[in-house]
């Protein structure tokens, strides 16, 4: 799972798996021993994440789902992801641009 | 001179049914949800009892009398009331496809591309959620198909991820199926595998098969693609349905096609579909199969893969319930197109229109998020299943195939004017009807022998009190 902002990528930690049930997502890092259960628009954002959208396509995606406008949903997802990450079910990378 | 009773005319008609099978008789009561294989003496005593010329003797024969004289659930009628219990929600997200399928007369290869615009999408899933909270539903449905839905893959992700969402805001516990050629990519495949509860993959047999007649859209090969898919869902949580279309070139292939899918797959279901003539299947010199040969082989696909628990299925001989339509015409589908109109079909409007059907019930109100079904189209598309099929008034298959599509098989014929599809529909039923009684050498033994299969196919009014027998 990767989501590209400029040189920042996210990504799941190879201990991580993942469900997707009718009505939230369940995220099992072994290594961690821990189980998150996403809902709503988390779980929205962890299935868009998982298509690999480029960040502009997430943002509108995120935006049609929940009748957010184009900032909000922009605020929504990036606060998402800062919890992700807070919480291990992401990495954050900056990784070097080339050429 | 022999005197006859008369019988009561409304008796005669009622729909208990008697078929030869070699010098038995399967008497089948749909309504009553009985079958059962007797001696063609006991049948006559059975007769004699419907007409009320007496109580057969011997227990067992006594109480398939009683059974049938007694009380049988009502026959299928028309859907009327309002619009709130919808059988489903279809998304057409695209009529374009990657594949140029040498029989189908779909946009593909025209490659009618254009896809759905994910505002009309989420309008489609917002008029829905909204029709089942209103029937008070807490289930509901969703079926992709196509051209190949994900030829347009991003409204299908959008329309999953949306629906899911707002499914788990309304606690509505929510199903999807889709139609697919099966030409993803393997992440695709684990995401379809991972979201959908039931996949219709089209395979239509071993490489030489399904590349000859599914050809890719450039015209390479498909098979090794689509196995891969199937192989994918197979070992998946995913409901697999495997449909094959059956045509003249691989009819005889069926067993072998069985085996090979016992080897690699667990599939729920194999679909077998006799191919629908179509001026792409002409042009491609594609001929129907033998009807005659199809059912043969459809009982012999049926054994094999029924040892591994696979269900062997078509689509006009479903027992499992009594209806009048064999699709979702009639019965309260809502199929968006990407135009944003609503039907009752999924078939192309052209070929509605050119046999003289009219399944168009709306459009979506994108701004307004509801769905404008015109009251006057959705009560004549209910009433079409329910109109006069005179070909079918003495066939025991008719409230299960309920006389095959609506569009392509013309139901206004004399009675017993059987057709291709008529005659394997016949053979198939009474196979599954034998296979149901654990007897299925009985049920193998009649298609084998050509003289029993065309007794039984052709006979002209199954109707139990109609027959002679000897």
């Amino acid at each position: 799972m990767r989501e590209r902002r400029g040189r920042i990528v996210y990504t799941a930690p190879e201990t991580s798996s993942w469900l997707t049930d009718n009505d939230h997502v369940i995220v099992v890092d072994t290594a961690a021993s821990a189980a998150h259960v996403l809902e709503g628009l988390d779980a929205v954002i962890w299935s868009l994440l998982d298509l690999s959208y480029d960040h502009r396509r997430l943002v509108d995606l995120v935006q049609r789902c929940s009748d957010l406008t184009q900032i909000e949903a922009e605020r929504e997802l990036r606060a998402t992801l800062d919890r992700f990450t807070e919480l291990g079910l992401l990495a954050r990378t900056v990784e070097a641009e080339h050429g | 001179m022999t005197l006859r009773r008369e019988t009561d005319p409304d008796r005669a008609r009622e729909p208990i049914f008697s078929l030869p099978v070699g010098a038995m008789s399967l008497v089948y009561a749909p309504l009553h949800g009985f079958a059962t294989l007797v001696r063609n003496d006991a049948a006559r005593k059975l007769q004699a009892a419907l007409r009320g010329d007496g109580v057969p003797s011997g227990t067992a024969l006594r109480a398939v009398a009683k059974r049938l004289l007694g009380p049988a659930t009502a026959s299928p009628v028309a859907k009327s009331g309002s619009l709130n219990e919808p059988l489903f929600l279809g998304i057409v997200p695209t009529r374009g496809c990657n594949m140029a399928c040498r029989y189908c007369n779909f946009a593909a290869p025209r490659g009618a591309g254009r896809s759905m615009d994910l505002d009309l999408a989420r309008a489609a899933i917002d008029a829905y959620f909204t029709l089942l909270q209103e029937g008070e539903r807490e289930e509901g449905q969703i079926h992709f198909f196509g051209g190949e839905p994900f030829h347009a893959a991003r409204v299908v992700e959008f329309v999953v991820t949306y629906a899911q969402y707002r499914a788990a805001a309304l606690g509505i516990d929510l199903h999807f199926e889709v139609s697919t050629n099966g030409v993803l990519g393997t992440a695709r495949a684990e995401w379809v595998a991972d979201h959908f509860g039931t996949v219709v993959l089209s395979l239509d047999g071993l490489s030489d098969i399904q590349d000859g007649q599914r050809p890719l859209a450039g015209g390479g090969p498909s098979f090794d693609t689509v196995r891969r898919t199937a192989k994918i869902l197979s070992d998946g949580a995913v409901e697999l349905v495997v449909r094959s279309c059956v045509t003249a070139g691989n009819v005889e292939r069926l067993s072998e096609w069985a085996t090979w899918i016992c080897g690699e797959l667990r599939p729920s279901a194999v679909c077998l579909e006799s191919l629908t003539i179509s001026s792409a299947s002409v042009a491609a010199g594609l001929l129907l199969p033998d009807p005659y040969r199809f059912a043969e082989q459809f009982g012999s696909a049926a054994r094999i893969l029924g040892k591994l628990g696979i269900d062997t299925v078509q689509s006009m001989t479903d027992l499992s319930a009594c209806r009048i339509s064999a699709c979702p015409v009639g019965r309260d589908a809502l199929i968006v197109s990407p135009d944003g109109m609503v039907d009752a079909c999924y078939l192309l409007e052209s070929e509605w229109l050119e046999y003289g059907l009219d399944l168009r019930l709306g459009r979506v109100d994108v701004a307004a998020k509801r769905l404008e079904i015109d009251e006057e189209r959705l009560e004549r598309v209910r009433r079409l299943p329910a109109r006069e099929k005179s070909l079918c008034a003495n066939c025991f298959c008719r409230y299960h195939c309920a006389g095959g599509c609506h569009v392509h098989h013309e139901t206004s014929r004399p009675p017993a004017a059987y057709d291709d599809m008529c005659i394997a529909t016949r053979l198939i039923t009474a196979d599954k009807l034998l296979r149901q009684l654990q007897v299925e050498d009985v049920g193998a033994g009649i298609l084998a022998d050509p003289v029993a299969a065309s007794a039984l196919a052709r006979q002209a009014d199954d109707h139990l009190l109609a027959r002679e027998l000897a």
